[in-house]
């Protein structure tokens, strides 16, 4: 099981590299709207420590909408996605090979989008950086688990890539009003773990959630 | 024939899409090492009974066994003991021949050790060996049609399907094609192939199954076809059980 999902999230990730289509989008994307947020907001503003978390998830939302709807959208376009259910791979490695592979894209994102975030709105930051981070790739888990699990749910629609935010923010709406709120007392107030610690047990709960709505419903989302 | 003869049984098979019947209780075998042709105009559920087969899609009813294994009981070693070839090829465009063949040898549970081998073979069967390291987007349709059986006999299938392979394949490369298939089916492989070119399964087939509106029509060996109706081409005889959807 381990090994099938590392296999289908490798190829992707092979496949993507190739061809960067969807990470050059990401990437770009995130880099122009936390560009144009700095500019709009003016030098250092004074209220960035409030609205700075929710602007970020914002990018961070958009961000993820870009590559979400390509992660099955293009396997169904090439017509490998027939090929994959062919094939004796369980739907359920299918599935978290492709969350893993969207997670490491958004990942990638982060890594980008986070301290350029801080530098261009000027941020003063109060709390841990890791713990910050850490509170961000919390949230990109639960985001990526809805984003991936909607996609397949899309697959077979024809406006498939304006359905996807439609169908997948709403659902989201917890986990960022968590993730943002965490964020906002370790950046703007200096708060430690034990501070975010009921942000990030509800972060967690909506993970485990998710994940077993998602693993129970994914064979019924790509069946004909 | 006993049963150890058989590698796919098809029985009482039927596929409704709410009121639509796309197949119409199905019956009928396909024997090991045999070339069987399913012949059908289009939309006469030829591709929605390679979907059930290749398990892709659940039947509606009835049961289906490939090398002794149910479906619905077994669809992983199902899966593991077919190969499918369709007009789609399946195939990753930014991945190269060897890539996509790595992939596909890895889903399939080739050890590790034995895939470059498999890889390898799989490569010289259909005459790619030395475009092993170009991407798959750089290949004409034929090379991928090619491919795509090289990617469908990685594992060593028992059974191969082959679902309107020759779509869109200029007359070279449907010949290359042919004496790929009958190469592979020579050397033992059970090959179940569906079509809407009579010529194709007439020339190719040991034994066809015509099929119309998700109905079996006409069944039988070409030859016994032919001596059947002597006073009729096998395209009029195909075109005579497709038109009235009935046996003759």
């Amino acid at each position: 099981m381990i090994n099938e999902i590392l296999i289908v999230a490798s190829k992707d990730l092979r496949v993507e590299f190739r061809s960067k289509s969807t990470i050059n989008s990401m990437v770009l994307f995130a880099m122009i709207t936390i560009i144009i947020f700095s500019f709009g907001l003016g030098p250092f503003p004074p209220y960035i420590g409030e609205v700075g978390p929710g602007l970020l998830w914002l990018v961070f939302l958009f961000t993820g909408m870009l590559g979400f709807a390509r992660t099955f959208v293009h396997e169904k376009e090439m017509g490998t996605f027939e090929g994959l259910k062919i094939s004796p791979l369980s739907t359920l490695s299918i599935l978290i090979g492709k969350a893993i592979f969207n997670f490491t894209l958004m990942l990638i994102v982060e890594i980008l989008a986070f301290p350029l975030f801080l530098v261009m709105t000027g941020y003063n930051v109060k709390g841990s950086l890791v713990l910050a981070f850490f509170l961000i790739v919390l949230g990109t888990i639960g985001f990526v688990i809805i984003g991936s699990m909607m996609s397949a749910l899309i697959i077979n629609a024809r406006t498939r890539e304006m359905l996807l935010p439609i169908i997948t923010f709403p659902l989201a709406v917890p986990l960022v009003i968590a993730a943002t709120l965490s964020l906002k007392k370790v950046l703007a107030d200096g708060s430690g773990f034990s501070e975010v610690f009921v942000e990030v047990e509800f972060m967690f709960i909506y993970i485990v959630i998710m994940s077993i709505v998602s693993m129970l419903t994914f064979d019924y989302a790509v069946e004909e | 024939m006993r049963k150890h003869n058989i590698t796919l049984e098809v029985s009482n098979l039927t596929k409704k899409y709410n009121d639509f019947i796309a197949i119409d209780h199905v019956n009928f075998t396909v024997f090991n090492g045999e070339f069987l042709g399913l012949l059908g105009p289009n939309g006469a559920g030829k591709t929605t009974l390679v979907k059930i087969i290749s398990a892709a899609i659940k039947p509606s009813e009835g049961i289906i066994t490939i090398n002794g294994h149910k479906i619905h009981e077994e669809p992983g070693e199902v899966k593991k003991s077919i190969g499918v070839v369709s007009h789609n090829s399946y195939l990753y465009e930014e991945l190269t021949a060897y890539e996509n063949l790595e992939f596909f040898g890895k889903i399939y549970g080739i050890p590790s050790k034995e895939l470059d081998e498999h890889i390898k073979w799989a490569l010289e069967s259909v005459n790619l060996q030395h475009r092993s390291h170009d991407a798959v987007s750089t290949f004409s349709r034929g090379m991928k049609q090619r491919l795509s059986i090289a990617r469908a006999m990685i594992h060593h299938p028992k059974l191969l399907i082959l679902d309107e392979p020759t779509v869109g394949l200029d007359l070279q490369s449907k010949n290359i094609f042919y004496d790929l298939i009958k190469e592979i089916n020579k050397s033992g492989s059970t090959i179940f192939l569906t079509t809407h070119y009579i010529l194709e399964a007439e020339t190719l087939c040991d034994r066809i199954i015509i099929l119309s509106r998700g109905k079996v029509v006409l069944e039988g060996k070409v030859t016994s076809i032919k001596e059947q109706y002597p006073n009729m081409t096998f395209e009029d005889i195909y075109l005579e059980v497709t038109k009235s959807g009935a046996k003759l």
